[in-house]
């Protein structure tokens, strides 16, 4: 194939074709190529009935349906604020002006793990300013508002850095032929500025739509798990060490083959036990469950 | 000639500016906007990982930190970053030289490939890799019979992060050696140079800037990359879990100081891989304004 | 040395660029070509410099086809239209380039080759320049360094690319008569040069065009 395309090619002084192409072939082929191959294969070895019925099972269409349309609503979101941002970096100057500009790679160079732990942080019920909206009674965290939050982080840079390129070699010209017509200020922007900037915003919405997309599958691996488990953090910290002393004599019971505490029968509430008790334990089962989980992520 | 006190009545249409930019109180308001946007959904996530920490105390966060398990994520994660950025700049500069110093069929084909792991799920790019090493993968078994752990070991966790990071030098490359052409390189070809010689005195200079942020931003995500070390590595704690993944089975443990202490490393981080960058182009641009005397 | 071009041809796309072209270039004979922009002169030149292969002709040096000579034997210089300087390095390291690049057996050493960067310099009056940066210097400035470049190779044959096209009226007729100078001084490396322009103003210094 490679002698193939340097036949193809236009012959030029330039050397290295060869191996560069060669070297480009084989990693995307080793890493990209090959395993996405085999990935296509296997899922025709399921067969391809089986996964459209996977796929069109409720469950799935109904989280599609929610993954769907929280991104495109974050998406969204981040389309108008993103192209505000843009514009403001671009257009104006202000102190501090270079320094905002590199942090909105932020979501890109900070992982989605910490992002997601703060945003939990925040917007949880007794956290900085979940406290402060459940006030008002706006519930954030673990809700679909929660997600677009924190899609919202996630998205933040792909409208700003798509549409700041495009602002910044706009021919200014243009406007002032638009302001010697005599158009004024709003119908430049309208007429002359923004309609080049469509296509930028339009690839940066289709961007973070997509990241928002996969985010969600993500946050539907942890989600569930904290929302149950973090309903009272601080109540949590005390249940898990009262857990801990109470359940206690299971910590000398031998793991299974697997490294999993299977929840004995011992592990359910007594009849006539203490509410704080029962629910401590109940505690311990979910939190058992989890590391269950989280160790058998495949 | 002209009569200019006639010709140039003081109306006050003649004396207002051209509308070249928008109103003094408008500027404010989409200024107050966008940096209240920012605020709100950039930097309070910030603030409140360093405000946890904070609460901490010192001597628990540098506890927190020494736990022979914090350590391992600690070294795993810098091993992958260490092997991946240079594999990735290496391929990056050999697929921005084959796409555009030549012309062939097919371009457009090989840059959508280049772009694949950017477009793909990372979990799907971790799946991948599981069907292919796994124990009933497709290379499963060989590799059982030789000894050789790749899923829910480390090499699993390094061809993982390989995958999801490796566009990143190639796509910054590109569009910019397109934009520089081929004058240079065919100039200093006819000026006797090998094509080794011609790579590492004209090509590599010229576009150094680029390969230096596709680098960081390649550094940023390999170092920071969840999705597709999750489905890969197991969560072995201590053994193949990396700084992300510690942080959630961490915060999962309800270790919120030990998660919170963990997760600020990696804030920081990224804080001066982004001041770094400043820094870069700061002095990028203050070099092309002192050679302008025209 | 004797450039001939025979039967050659080159087509791109679908446009057949340049139609069996056949040229000769005497020794020391300074040659012009004119013609509108897309007449192919560009990729005439491109094609006896090697930068591009033709799809059908060839062309001779001395009677030998020049695809077949290895850079050495072939020394030709060309100055690109838009002067494709080292953007990164001082007009002393351009000129220097040339030199530095020859491998370790036949490289000259550092004082042989800091006097003759000079010596270049001088030659096209550019000797205070040693240490500016291309993007310091003005489009004719640009293009001496561009021309003192190629000379280091001692090039048999000058191919010079619109060599005043990017350069604005005024600045160009006196570049075009400075060059003059240049090259029929008594004294001047004996070389054969081509060159490409769009108007006739330059035609009056080729000795054919």
């Amino acid at each position: 194939m490679i002698a193939g395309a340097i036949a193809i090619r236009q012959r030029s002084i330039i050397p290295g074709f060869g191996l560069s192409l060669g070297v480009m072939l084989s990693y995307l082929g080793l890493i990209v190529i090959i395993p996405l191959c085999v990935l296509l294969l296997k899922a025709s070895d399921a067969g391809w009935a089986k996964i459209w019925m996977e796929l069109s099972s409720l469950r799935t269409l109904a989280a599609f349906r929610v993954s769907f349309g929280i991104a495109f609503l974050a998406a969204a979101f981040n389309a108008v604020f993103g192209f505000i941002v843009a514009w403001v970096l671009v257009r104006y100057e202000f102190v501090g002006r270079r320094l905002i500009d590199a942090m909105i790679d932020l979501p890109f160079a900070l992982p989605t793990a910490v992002a997601g732990v703060s945003l939990t942080q925040i917007y949880a019920e007794n956290g900085w300013l979940g406290s402060v909206l459940a006030v008002a009674g706006i519930k954030v965290a673990f809700t679909p508002l929660g997600i677009l939050v924190a899609l919202a982080f996630v998205g933040l840079p792909f409208v700003v850095r798509t549409v700041q390129p495009i602002l910044q070699d706009f021919d200014r010209e243009a406007e002032e032929a638009g302001a010697l017509l005599g158009a004024s200020r709003w119908n430049i922007l309208r007429r002359v500025v923004f309609p080049p900037l469509v296509p930028a915003v339009m690839t940066g919405f289709t961007l973070a739509f997509a990241r928002g997309i996969e985010r969600i599958r993500l946050r539907h691996l942890y989600c569930r798990q904290y929302a149950r488990l973090f309903r009272d953090r601080s109540a949590a910290d005390h249940h898990q060490a009262r857990a801990v002393r109470l359940c206690g004599r299971n910590r000398d019971r031998e793991p299974d083959a697997g490294g999993v505490l299977h929840p004995a029968a011992h592990h359910q509430p007594a009849a006539g036990m203490d509410p704080e008790t029962a629910r401590c334990l109940t505690m311990h089962r979910a939190l058992t469950r989890v590391r269950r989980r989280a160790s058998r992520c495949r | 000639m002209l009569d200019h006190a006639s010709s140039f009545d003081a109306s006050p249409a003649a004396r207002q500016p051209l509308p070249l930019t928008e109103s003094a109180g408008a500027r404010t308001l989409l200024i107050t906007i966008a940096l209240g946007f920012l605020l709100l959904f950039l930097l309070l996530p910030l603030i409140v990982v360093f405000a946890e920490v904070l609460r901490l105390g010192f001597d628990s966060y540098w506890a927190a930190l020494r736990e022979p398990e914090a350590l391992a994520a600690i070294r795993l994660t810098l091993l992958t970053a260490l092997i991946v950025v240079p594999f990735n700049a290496v391929f990056g500069i050999a697929a921005a030289w084959a796409i555009t110093k030549f012309q062939f069929a097919g371009q457009n084909l090989l840059i959508t490939l280049v772009d694949l792991p950017f477009s793909v799920s990372p979990v799907i790019g971790g799946m991948v890799f599981v069907l292919l090493f796994g124990l009933q993968g497709v290379f499963g078994p060989w590799l059982a019979a030789h000894d050789i752990k790749i899923i829910f070991a480390i090499p699993g966790v390094i061809i993982a992060t390989l995958f999801v990071t490796l566009p990143f030098v190639a796509r910054e490359l590109i569009p910019l050696m397109q934009k520089q052409g081929t004058d240079c390189e065919e100039a200093a070809l006819m000026l006797g140079a090998s094509g080794w010689q011609t790579l590492f005195r004209v090509t590599l200079p010229n576009i150094k800037w680029g390969l230096l942020y596709g680098v960081l931003l390649c550094n940023g995500r390999a170092i920071g990359e969840f999705g597709a070390v999750a489905v890969v590595s197991g969560h072995i704690v201590g053994h193949t879990t990396t700084m992300p993944l510690y942080i959630v089975v961490l915060y999962n443990d309800f270790n919120f100081p030990a998660a919170f202490a963990v997760a600020s490393l990696l804030t920081l981080i990224a804080f001066a891989t982004l001041i770094l960058r400043t820094i870069l182009e700061w002095r990028a641009e203050q070099r092309l304004a002192s050679s302008r005397l025209h | 040395m004797r450039i001939e071009v025979k039967e050659l041809t080159k087509q791109f796309e679908h446009t057949l660029v340049l139609d069996r072209i056949n040229l000769e270039i005497q020794e020391k004979e300074f040659l012009g070509l004119l013609g509108p922009s897309g007449s192919g002169k560009t990729t005439l030149l491109r094609i006896i410099a090697g930068l591009e292969s033709p799809d059908g002709g060839v062309v001779e040096a001395d009677g030998r086809d020049v695809s077949t000579l290895g850079f050495e034997e072939r020394k030709f210089g060309f100055v690109f239209q838009h002067y494709a300087l080292f953007n990164h390095m001082t007009v002393f390291e351009n000129v220097a380039f040339g030199m530095k690049v020859r491998p370790r057996g036949a490289r000259p050493d550092k004082q042989a080759i800091a006097d003759r960067v000079k010596e270049l310099l001088e030659l096209v009056q550019l000797g205070e320049f040693e240490d500016r940066f291309p993007a310091q210097l003005s489009g004719g400035q640009r293009q001496r360094v561009a021309l003192a470049r190629t000379l280091t190779i001692d090039p048999q044959v000058l191919l010079l690319d619109e060599p005043f096209g990017a350069l604005d009226a005024k600045v160009r007729v006196g570049c075009v008569a400075r060059y003059a100078i240049f090259m029929t001084r008594p004294g001047s490396p004996p070389f054969s040069s081509l060159t490409t322009r769009r108007r006739r103003s330059t035609s009056r210094t080729v000795s054919r065009s």
